[in-house]
């Protein structure tokens, strides 16, 4: 209700306010520690160099995924026609083909996922096969994305398709190795396929480009921590600076450490949703001691307890997990630190909690809201 | 007079609130003190400017938006009005239980409605009941005050 939302806003100025009078971040507040933690940081460049060149081949750059859409299975990049990202191009993750860019900004693109409905693409049999029909060696079909998944809707021979048959796009002849599709999950007259690179492959993703994204996407802007918890324990008062540009979903961070996220803004005063609050949700990628980094939601369950939803199709890597924001959500740039995580019974325990916030924290302000508003649906 | 005193405690609650983090959430809610003493003890049951002006003052630092605390108070202040022949408690451990069960209900009741955009979510629960406790003993002292201090005598005995 837009009067309920102007009344939270003016309850948030006062709450500003009221937070200025006496000593910051009340009268207990415990000293800081902001603690480093070079391991930690050094297995994320680790793992994003990995990354960058797992998806990078010749003539493809890595780019950082800063939202996706399910309800319309779209991603927004962070690169755009200044980085020679047109229409129509394929977009690539280590799995296979994600999608292609179907509308571009100068600094950032949407990608339709092939699960995307009506998404369309030609494919062919990996391998070619003996005994078809007319002496033919392979079979080819037209795959149409059907909002969660795929299908095979045009080709000469559909029936001819077998379960586990794997499929390559019919893209880019000169594509080393050929772009991975999916495979046949459930044969018949309209094959169904099981597609090779979905939602749980974003974060970072390849396109063709005749050079690395030139403007950085985020700026980091200094906020001062008025109180550490305001409601019940719950949620940070931070002050910023005169003519700051934070808004709600940015994400606040020390030293490399995801805090929270900004939910609410109001004159020269932010209240943050902090990683500890319960029902705080942050969609992270997981490092384990594999290659495998799968994506999920990590969500807090309180007293430092967290859950992990993560898709059945992602296995959770084994060892200890070092959690790291995965991007994709608007605001929240990737591969910030939020620790590692224990098992606990079926939850997860954060190692070392960033408890308490320091005097000082980190938002990082996205600079193309006007883009990505064009970019997503309404 | 008492109006002005009342939320200027309520001001000074809201403030400490915020300044005692962590331990906040143990400081009484003292809008919800007098609206139940007004609810309650006053003969036209005046209480419900006090509810929703307390309401709003307490509401700043209160854990649910903004609007959801004046109206958990109303409620409260309405339950505490309606029920005063159906639980006529007059000693002090009465008042007591009875304040600190509205503290309870009140924070249920607005429990549905996070504040500022934050998730939805219980708060720790020994610091609340520490501050429902308090709450409970803020009324008992409020109704206690009532009988040695004139001004809020009059103001609750009053018909006009």
């Amino acid at each position: 209700v837009f009067w309920a939302g102007e009344l939270e806003g003016a309850r948030v100025r006062l709450l500003g306010i009221l937070g200025s009078v006496g000593p910051a971040r009340g009268f207990f507040a415990e000293p800081p520690e902001t603690r480093v933690f070079p391991d930690i940081q050094a297995r994320i460049a680790a793992s994003r160099t990995a990354r960058a060149r797992s998806v990078a081949a010749e003539g493809r750059v890595g780019v950082d995924v800063l939202a996706y859409v399910a309800k319309n299975q779209i991603a927004i990049i962070g690169a755009g026609r200044d980085s020679g990202v047109d229409v129509l191009d394929p977009v690539v993750v280590p799995a296979g083909l994600l999608g292609f860019v179907d509308a571009v900004e100068p600094n950032l693109a949407r990608v339709r996922l092939l699960s995307a409905s009506k998404a369309r693409v030609p494919v062919t049999l990996a391998e070619s096969r003996s005994g078809l029909p007319g002496e033919v060696v392979g079979l080819n079909a037209v795959l149409e994305g059907t909002g969660s998944g795929g299908r095979l809707v045009e080709g000469p021979l559909l029936s001819e398709f077998r379960a586990g048959d794997r499929l390559h796009a019919v893209i880019d002849r000169a594509a080393s190795p050929p772009l991975a599709v999916g495979t046949v999950a459930k044969p018949g007259l309209l094959p169904e396929v099981r597609l090779a690179a979905g939602p749980g492959d974003l974060g970072l993703v390849a396109v063709p480009a005749d050079r690395e994204p030139s403007r950085a996407l985020f700026v980091p802007e200094a906020l001062e921590v008025r109180a550490e918890s305001v409601f019940g324990r719950r949620g940070a008062l931070l002050a910023a600076p005169d003519g700051s540009s934070v808004a709600a979903g940015c994400a606040v961070h020390a030293r490399g450490r995801y805090l929270g996220r900004i939910t609410r803004v109001a004159g020269r005063t932010a209240v943050a949703s902090r990683l500890d609050d319960r029902g705080h949700r942050v969609f992270v990628r997981l490092l384990g001691a594999s290659a495998a980094a799968p994506t999920g939601q990590l969500v807090s369950a309180g007293g430092g307890s967290f859950r992990l939803e993560i898709d059945d199709a992602q296995a959770v890597p084994a060892g200890p997990l070092l959690a790291v924001t995965a991007g994709g959500e608007h605001l929240v740039p990737g591969d910030l630190a939020i620790g590692f995580l224990d098992p606990d019974a079926a939850d997860f325990r954060l190692r070392d909690p960033v408890a308490p916030w320091p005097p000082e924290v980190t938002a990082s302000v996205f600079l193309f809201g006007a883009e990505l508003e064009r970019l997503l649906p309404p | 007079v008492i109006f002005l005193v009342a939320a200027m405690t309520c001001g000074a609650a809201a403030w400490i609130r915020l300044a005692a983090d962590p331990f906040g959430p143990a400081v009484p809610w003292l809008g919800l003190a007098w609206t139940l003493l007004f609810a309650r003890h006053s003969r036209r049951a005046s209480f419900v400017a006090m509810a929703l002006l307390l309401g709003l003052i307490d509401g700043i630092v209160a854990p649910a938006a903004w609007i959801a605390w004046p109206a958990a108070y109303l409620a409260a202040g309405t339950t505490a009005f309606a029920t005063r022949r159906v639980f006529p408690v007059r000693g002090s451990t009465g008042e007591l239980a009875i304040g600190a069960l509205a503290a309870i209900a009140v924070r249920l009741i607005a429990l549905p409605f996070p504040p500022a955009g934050l998730p939805a979510g219980g708060d720790a629960l020994g610091p609340g009941a520490v501050g429902a406790a308090l709450t409970g003993i803020a009324t008992a002292a409020l109704v206690a005050l009532s009988g040695s201090w004139t001004r809020l005598r009059m103001s609750l005995a009053s018909v006009t």
